[in-house]
């Protein structure tokens, strides 16, 4: 490692940087207004859904192993202030949706750094633990060359021992364009894809070969960012589980699950999971056993903890609410007033959404509300005889 | 998918046409209803064999008898398999097309023995492919399957007997010939797949083969002489016609050819002196025949003409002179004084060659100072090539390898004496690169319409396409013919899938050019090695780079390494050369591809002119970028070149400086054309020259590199450019990825 290489040596000021040409994203409408970028958001997060598709398998149970490139491509100033910091300020965002979203899943995190891989934490549904690492993950800086076999490695060995009932998923963020391995990265690949691991990248630069046929061969996908909100919504991709890998034809298992109780006790008990005396732990129902938190396997019967909150909170992925079909052009057939919130529609010629089962009206902000938070059609709902749930297998 | 096209059916094998290929067969078939030459170029990627081929195929079986066969020549074997890959859609498109095809249709791929040939005895023994030839010839030729009737000690080649049993009951069906599909064949019937192939040549629709069977005329009597001139002669990748045209018509001499030709000229007056029996006897018949009749006649008449004697003809130019019809002049008649005249013609050429200084003369001046010295009649030079395959027909020596050279002597003056004027005889004593004596005597052919003119008068459509043959003007001059038509395509494409730039300063603003009288500067090199650092670290996977010759390479990374560039640059990526060594580079090219495969990046240095700026495609991720240091000018001190550009002067008024700056500019689009190969690639083409930016040279780019050019992307310097490049790969990479 040579003077350059020096992580101590870092921030440049700002008349040293490259220009921010921020006028440059700017983007005219045909009228040559300047576009409201609001709006714009709200039409991706409606395009995205479109793309969601009820009635798909979807592994609930996610273990997923974020890998993060902080090698010295990272100290690249084409994002503020570096492209490591971003990255990890957004892992740690997507760290939050992540658990979020799917409180029964677990997550590893992985850094490539001089050229090794280098476990940060490993595998489990604490999120305090993981923010934890990503915040200190910057004070080693970003030096080295970046390997992405090391990474896989590391990855796979993090997940082989998974069962078959979660979806294994290796999400990476790659801010290099090489990577320099030890060996035939082709076989590790090949092993991966035989583990059935689906390996998603985000690019930080430009597109890098091996990284899509890596996403190609493992059936994940392969994105590269344009900016900070473009790595954002990328990311946002990831916090929903996505569908199941067509030739995984494996039928739906069943999964031993218990509900483990919270109980109080005099005298503090050793948590199997950390070591620690609590007073307050979750026991498990088989064996007793007590742990400081869930979800968890038991460490003792192998039996999953969960409790029924966080399985419902898991549970909508696979009911999406239908996608509304959106109409501007039939203005007179259209009601007084939004059936979500009951207020009188903003403009007379403004758009509104039709949900397609219950066939009430509602307007954009509902639309984006039901479909990203509430995960329930009010109208659907109010209207019980009518509901039909989608059947789907849950694997 | 069939289509009408004025008043054509148009059979296309895909579901679409680009408008740039419906464009492409608008022209075509206007030049080939006014029954003219056409040069049209269209960039590579954009499907221009198939458009060819299934527009071609479609005029010939509409409109037979007017056109009976199409010819598709190509450069290289693999460029022709490429061909007959697309050929086969196109058959089985028009199979299913109902009533497309009445008779047969028959596309036949034609490639030397080298690459067809299934006698594991020859193959053995072939030394890479280099003895297949003589070794094919001494099992097939006529007089030893002769003899071999009643000895059969003497080996044969079990296929070609096969065929030739077989060969006047043979059925041949419909379908198209590859390569591989003729040595499948040939492996499951027992046929030899060269000679099947050659068979077929008079029966097939559409006849893919090199530029040389067509060209060459050592090879076009053998091979193209009985295409009918009804046919539409297509020459693909076409923008180095000229430099084949001139390669077919010079002959090289050195110190040992001319010493091997001396020996088999002395074993020859022996195996002379020394024949008794059947071989006089022989001889004496040769004579008494060589009085009455023609030598064409003679080569084809004396024995029944069997296929394997087609390889016999030696180089001939008769359609020039009409020799055909003479009879050979009496002092070389006899085989005692043909020899006598052979060696003194190897004792003339050996006092040239020892000359201390370099010469250049024309090659009649040449003639008359030979036959000052020896009295021989000027007209019989021109019989010396067919003079000497009679003899060795007369004398049955099936092994031909070791008069190789001998033949190399007689072509020299046969082709020397035949052409009044376009030649010059060049001796260049020294090796320019080593400055050590080995010394070459060159018939240097200066005019490449020579070779070119009998293509071009005795078809009816001759086409030049090709991805890069701006300006088109200069192609029909060059090669003397009038063009019909002559057109030039965008490409057309739903975004900016190329971003040339032209980077006209480096670090510290230093104007880079590779000019020759500049060259000792050191910031030049330095800056070329800071362009690629910062492009390499800024480019994913391959990068490819390109100078004007393996001296400026040399000269350059010499620099390099003194100033610890080429430390930064591995740091980043792997590195690669392309040297003059053949296997060496493409182990090289191996690895980089390899480097590219994995991840890991590299940077491939090659020169223009060079095998890799010609033949190989560095498409997708294997070339995202290519960088051209410098202009690819030739090197302007090289004797042949100076003869050559004077004669352009002369013969058909095309400026020095404007052939200089042609040849530079299509070089250099070639190499820039390396990186796209077809719409779904995208690259960068970095021309880091300021000369670049000159108008007269600006402008000679093709039309599809142009098109992608605005005004911000030339002279710029470099920390623009590495902005652009950065975009351009976001830009790209969104493209990509969404499908």
């Amino acid at each position: 490692m040579d003077d350059e290489d020096n992580p101590t040596t870092s921030t440049l000021y700002s008349w040293e940087k490259d220009i921010v040409r921020s006028w440059e994203t700017l983007e005219e409408d045909e009228t040559g207004k300047i576009k409201d970028s609001s709006s714009f958001e709200q039409d991706q997060t409606r395009r995205r859904r479109k793309k969601t598709q009820p009635k798909v398998r979807r592994g609930l149970i996610r273990f997923l192993v974020l890998v993060l490139d902080l090698s010295r491509e990272a100290r690249d100033s084409d994002l503020k202030p570096s492209r490591g910091e971003v990255c990890l300020s957004l892992s740690q965002n997507f760290l939050r949706s992540y658990f979020d979203e799917n409180p029964i899943s677990q997550l590893a995190i992985v850094a490539l750094r001089d050229g090794v891989a280098e476990k940060l934490s490993s595998m489990g549904s604490n999120p305090r633990q993981h923010l934890e690492v990503l915040k200190n993950a910057a004070q080693k800086g970003f030096y080295g060359s970046c390997s992405l076999q090391n990474g896989l490695d590391m990855a796979l060995s993090l997940l082989r021992s998974i069962p078959s009932y979660g979806s294994r998923e290796v999400l990476l963020l790659y801010n290099s364009i090489s990577s320099c391995d030890p060996g035939d990265i082709r076989q590790t690949i090949e092993n991966v894809e035989k583990e059935k691991i689906r390996c998603s990248v985000i690019g930080m630069a430009a597109e890098l070969y091996i990284l899509k046929y890596l996403s190609i061969k493992t059936h994940g996908s392969y994105f590269v960012c344009m900016n900070e909100s473009h790595l954002w919504d990328l990311l946002e991709n990831f916090v929903t589980p996505s569908a199941a890998a067509i030739e995984d034809k494996t039928r739906g298992t069943l999964v031993h699950m218990g509900f483990p109780s919270l109980k109080t006790f005099k005298e503090p008990k050793i948590c199997l999971n950390d070591r620690i005396l609590r007073s307050q732990v979750f026991v498990c129902p088989r064996c007793e056993c007590c742990y400081g938190e869930i979800p968890i396997e038991c460490i003792l019967c192998g039996l999953v903890l969960v409790s029924s909150s966080q399985l419902a909170r898991s549970y909508h992925h696979i009911f999406p609410v239908a996608n509304f079909s959106e109409c501007n052009n039939n203005i007179q057939s259209r009601a007084q007033v939004c059936f979500g919130c009951k207020a009188a529609f903003p403009r007379e010629s403004s758009e509104y959404f039709v949900c397609p089962n219950c066939q009430n009206m509602f307007c954009g902000i509902c639309d984006i509300f039901i479909h990203d938070s509430l995960n329930n059609c009010p109208g659907c709902e109010t209207n019980s005889n009518k509901r039909t749930a989608p059947l789907t297998q849950v694997s | 998918m069939k289509f009408l096209l004025d008043d054509l059916y148009v059979y296309f094998p895909y579901s679409q046409v680009y408008p740039e290929q419906f464009s492409y067969m608008t022209q075509l078939k206007k030049a080939l209803d006014a029954k003219g030459h056409a040069v049209l170029e269209m960039p590579s990627g954009t499907g221009k064999t198939i458009t060819l081929l299934s527009f071609l195929t479609s005029y010939l079986l509409q409109t037979q008898p007017a056109v009976r066969k199409i010819i598709y020549c190509t450069r290289t074997v693999e460029e022709m398999e490429k061909v007959m890959e697309e050929a086969n859609i196109l058959y089985r498109c028009l199979l299913q097309e109902e009533g497309a095809v009445d008779g047969s249709f028959l596309c036949v791929g034609l490639a030397s023995r080298k690459h067809l040939c299934l006698n594991e005895q020859v193959l053995a023994h072939s030394e890479g492919g280099f003895m297949v030839d003589s070794r094919c010839r001494s099992l097939t030729a006529s007089w030893i399957r002769e003899k071999a009737k009643s000895d059969p000690s003497i080996p044969r080649c079990s296929f070609y007997e096969r065929l030739e049993q077989q060969m006047d009951e043979m059925i041949i069906p419909s379908g198209v010939y590859s390569i591989q599909e003729l040595k499948r064949r040939g492996q499951q019937q027992g046929w030899c797949p060269y000679f099947y192939s050659r068979r077929m040549l008079a029966f097939a629709n559409l006849i893919v083969y090199s530029y040389h069977y067509l060209l060459d005329p050592k090879v076009s009597q053998l091979v193209s002489r009985e295409l009918p001139q009804d046919a539409i002669v297509v020459f693909d990748e076409a923008h180095n016609m000229d430099n084949v045209c001139i390669e077919a018509l010079s002959v090289w001499l050195n110190k040992n050819t001319i010493e091997d030709a001396n020996n088999a000229a002395m074993y020859l007056a022996n195996r002379v002196l020394t024949a008794k029996g059947q071989s006089f006897a022989m001889l004496q018949h040769e004579y008494e025949n060589l009085r009455g009749q023609t030598i064409h006649q003679m080569l084809t008449a004396s024995h029944r003409l069997e296929l394997s004697d087609w390889e016999i003809a030696q180089p001939s130019i008769h359609e020039v002179h009409q020799t055909l019809e003479e009879t050979v002049p009496t002092s070389i008649r006899k085989a005692e004084h043909f020899i006598a005249y052979l060696q003194s013609l190897i004792a003339f050429f050996k006092s040239w060659i020892h000359r201390p200084e370099a010469w250049e003369i024309t090659n009649t001046k040449f003639l008359q100072d030979f036959s000052a010295e020896y009295p021989v009649d000027v007209k019989s030079f021109r019989f010396t090539s067919d003079r000497l395959s009679l003899l060795l027909k007369t004398l049955e020596i099936g092994d031909w390898s070791r008069f190789r050279s001998l033949a190399t002597v007689a072509e020299w003056i046969t082709v020397a004496s035949t052409y009044s004027s376009g030649f010059a005889v060049i001796l260049e004593p020294f090796e320019t690169k080593t400055n050590t004596w080995s010394p070459v005597l060159q018939l240097a052919c200066l005019d490449a319409s020579l070779a070119m003119m009998p293509v071009t008068r005795k078809f009816r459509n001759v086409i030049i396409t090709s991805g890069t043959l701006s300006p088109l003007d200069f192609y029909p001059r060059m090669l003397n013919f009038r063009a019909a038509i002559t057109a030039s395509f965008n490409m057309s494409i739903s975004r900016k899938c190329v971003l040339p730039l032209i980077v006209g300063m480096g670090v510290d603003r230093i104007p880079l050019t590779s000019k020759f009288n500049q060259r000792g500067e050191i910031q030049v090199p330095t800056s070329y090695g800071r362009i690629l650092i910062d492009i390499s670290k800024t480019v994913p996977d391959g990068v490819v780079g390109f100078f004007p010759s393996y001296e400026y390479m040399e000269l350059v990374l010499n620099v390099w390494k003194e100033n610890h560039l080429l430390e930064e640059l591995q740091r980043s990526k792997l590195l690669f050369i392309e040297t003059s060594d053949g296997v060496e580079s493409s182990l090289a090219l191996q690895h980089f591809r390899t480097a590219c495969d994995v991840g890991r990046g590299a940077v491939f240095l090659s020169v223009a002119r060079g095998k890799a700026a010609e033949g190989i495609d560095f498409d997708h991720h294997y070339g995202r970028c290519v960088v051209l240091f410098g202009m690819p000018f030739q090197y302007t001190e090289s004797r042949e070149l100076k003869a050559r550009l004077r004669y352009l002067r002369q013969r058909f008024q095309i400026m020095e400086n404007d052939f200089l700056v042609f040849d530079a500019m299509r070089q250099a689009a070639q190499c820039a054309g390396r990186v796209i190969r077809n719409k779904f690639d995208y690259g960068i083409m970095v021309f880091a020259d300021r000369r670049y930016a000159r108008f007269d040279k600006l402008t000679k780019l093709p039309r599809w590199i142009l098109q992608f050019l605005s005004e911000e992307q030339i002279y710029i310097d470099m920390e623009t450019a590495i902005t652009k490049i950065k975009q351009f790969l976001l830009e790209m990479a969104q493209q990509a990825l969404i499908k």
